[in-house]
């Protein structure tokens, strides 16, 4: 009897170890994956003001010297029909994928309500509650001389077997949402990279352009003119620190296209070798690129 | 991102041609030339088409900042005129190139969506589920409650 219960013992332990590695992989999942997609609608936002800024600049970096003659204002005001048109089909399409990112962000709000829904306390609640009911019963029943069907310890332990069951089925519940769901999972994981990938790519394409701007206008020209000041050492820094930046985001973006390439996103979630570290990690990255924006925005604020 | 001199004062023409050279031709458009260089690499590289308008857009944005580099105040005016063209044209290829691709993963998106709508309300049913088995289990409990309480009211 001893040796079947420590057997049955041991084997609940098993179970429920393999039950909260389940929980805690679905809970870990989900929690970096609704990150990740609150940084791509982040990140998408940023986007769409990086590729108009981006446009305007080179406009205002091309402007004509003199006054436009009227008889040349019809094409120019073509021209900038065509940019526009152009313009507002790219803040069309990125607000498109803004909606489908955050359907996405749906899914893993809901695999992260199941990781978290554990009923397990409940129903060990629940079933106690049973037992002790059914000792009142039965004592309505017999009367106050009756012994009790069950003992107080027994309630406890039904109480904790009920428990360890929940646990399990639950457990069960996320591993089998996992499974069935890994292939969905892969790909939305894969199509937020790639928007995120072409959203920093604008990003860090207005970063280096206004960069450049700010190179040759606060920087190269003083330099070349003798005129420097206080401020300059200041400028110069600035952009030295963005251009840097910029380098190393090179670098970090090459890492992250082979890691892209890769087809087997969720055969490396259910192995625990894509983890929420690793999707942390890429969204640092894209952190510290919105930090150099806003850094250079602040720098080149006139003053 | 681009790697200017600093310290040096080359002429407005060196600017120029400097810009030039990173679409690959001084005497054609950026846009075209550039577009060829990616089409030719794309090619060697056996890039997935997706893959090859990013590429391609990435090389255009990269021949849009070194134009950005030149100082219009040091061009001449045909020289203005010539960097002035190149950078809308080239501006234009980037707008485009960006909506290409937006598109692309747009559609791929929209794809999937049922597929993720369905699977989240499947995840919200298993949820529901295992609300509703202890539900019934306190509902036993209550049940039996009821009963006691006749039963203690009859006796």
């Amino acid at each position: 009897m001893r040796r079947s219960a420590l057997a049955l013992s041991l084997a609940l332990l098993v179970l429920h170890g393999c039950a909260t590695v389940a929980v805690e992989r679905g809970k870990d999942v989900s929690s970096a994956a609704i990150r990740y997609a609150d940084t791509t609608t982040a990140v998408i936002d940023v986007a769409i003001n990086a590729a108009i800024d981006a446009d305007s600049e080179a406009q205002v970096r091309s402007a004509p010297r003199a006054a436009v003659p009227p008889q040349a204002q019809p094409v120019r005001a073509q021209r900038l029909e065509m940019l526009d048109a152009d313009l507002a089909k790219t803040v069309s399409l990125y607000t498109t994928l803004k909606h489908s990112v955050r359907s996405t962000k749906a899914y893993f709000v809901a695999l992260q309500d199941l990781a978290n829904g554990s009923q397990a306390e409940a129903t060990g609640d629940a079933v106690q509650a049973v037992a002790q009911r059914v000792n009142s019963v039965n004592t309505a029943l017999q009367g106050a001389a009756a012994t009790p069907k069950f003992s107080a310890a027994q309630i406890t332990a039904l109480g904790g077997l009920a428990s360890q069951v929940a646990a399990q089925v639950h457990g069960a519940k996320v591993a089998q949402a996992l499974q069935r769901d890994a292939e969905k999972i892969g790909r939305a994981l894969m199509l937020q990279q790639a928007v995120l990938q072409l959203a920093g790519d604008d990003i860090r394409n207005n970063l280096t352009e206004a960069n450049n701007r700010f190179y040759v206008d606060r920087v190269r020209t003083p330099y070349q003119q003798g005129a420097l000041n206080a401020g300059w050492v200041d400028d110069r820094r600035t952009y030295l620190k963005v251009r840097a930046l910029g380098q190393t985001e090179s670098a970090l973006t090459a890492a992250q296209s082979a890691a892209g390439q890769m087809q087997t996103v969720w055969q490396r979630i259910l192995a625990g070798t894509f983890t929420a570290s690793e999707i942390n990690a890429v969204l640092k990255d894209t952190e510290d690129l919105l930090d150099a924006v806003s850094a250079l925005k602040a720098a080149d604020k006139p003053k | 991102m681009a790697n200017p001199k600093s310290g040096t004062s080359p002429s407005p023409k060196t600017h120029l041609a400097s810009a030039k050279a990173g679409s690959k031709s001084a005497a054609q458009p950026a846009a075209p030339a550039a577009a060829a260089a990616a089409a030719a690499a794309a090619a060697e590289a056996a890039l997935s088409p997706d893959d090859a308008v990013r590429q391609l857009k990435r090389m255009l944005q990269a021949t849009r900042e070194k134009l950005m580099l030149v100082s219009p105040d040091m061009l001449s005016d045909a020289d203005h005129d010539a960097w002035t063209q190149q950078i809308f044209e080239v501006s234009t290829a980037i707008n485009r190139l960006r909506n290409v691709a937006l598109q692309n993963l747009s559609a791929q998106f929209t794809a999937e969506l049922p597929g993720f709508e369905a699977a989240a309300s499947q995840l919200a049913a298993d949820l529901e589920r295992l609300q509703k088995a202890t539900e019934v289990i306190k509902a036993v409990a209550g049940a039996l409650g009821v009963i006691g309480k006749i039963v203690t009211l009859l006796g």
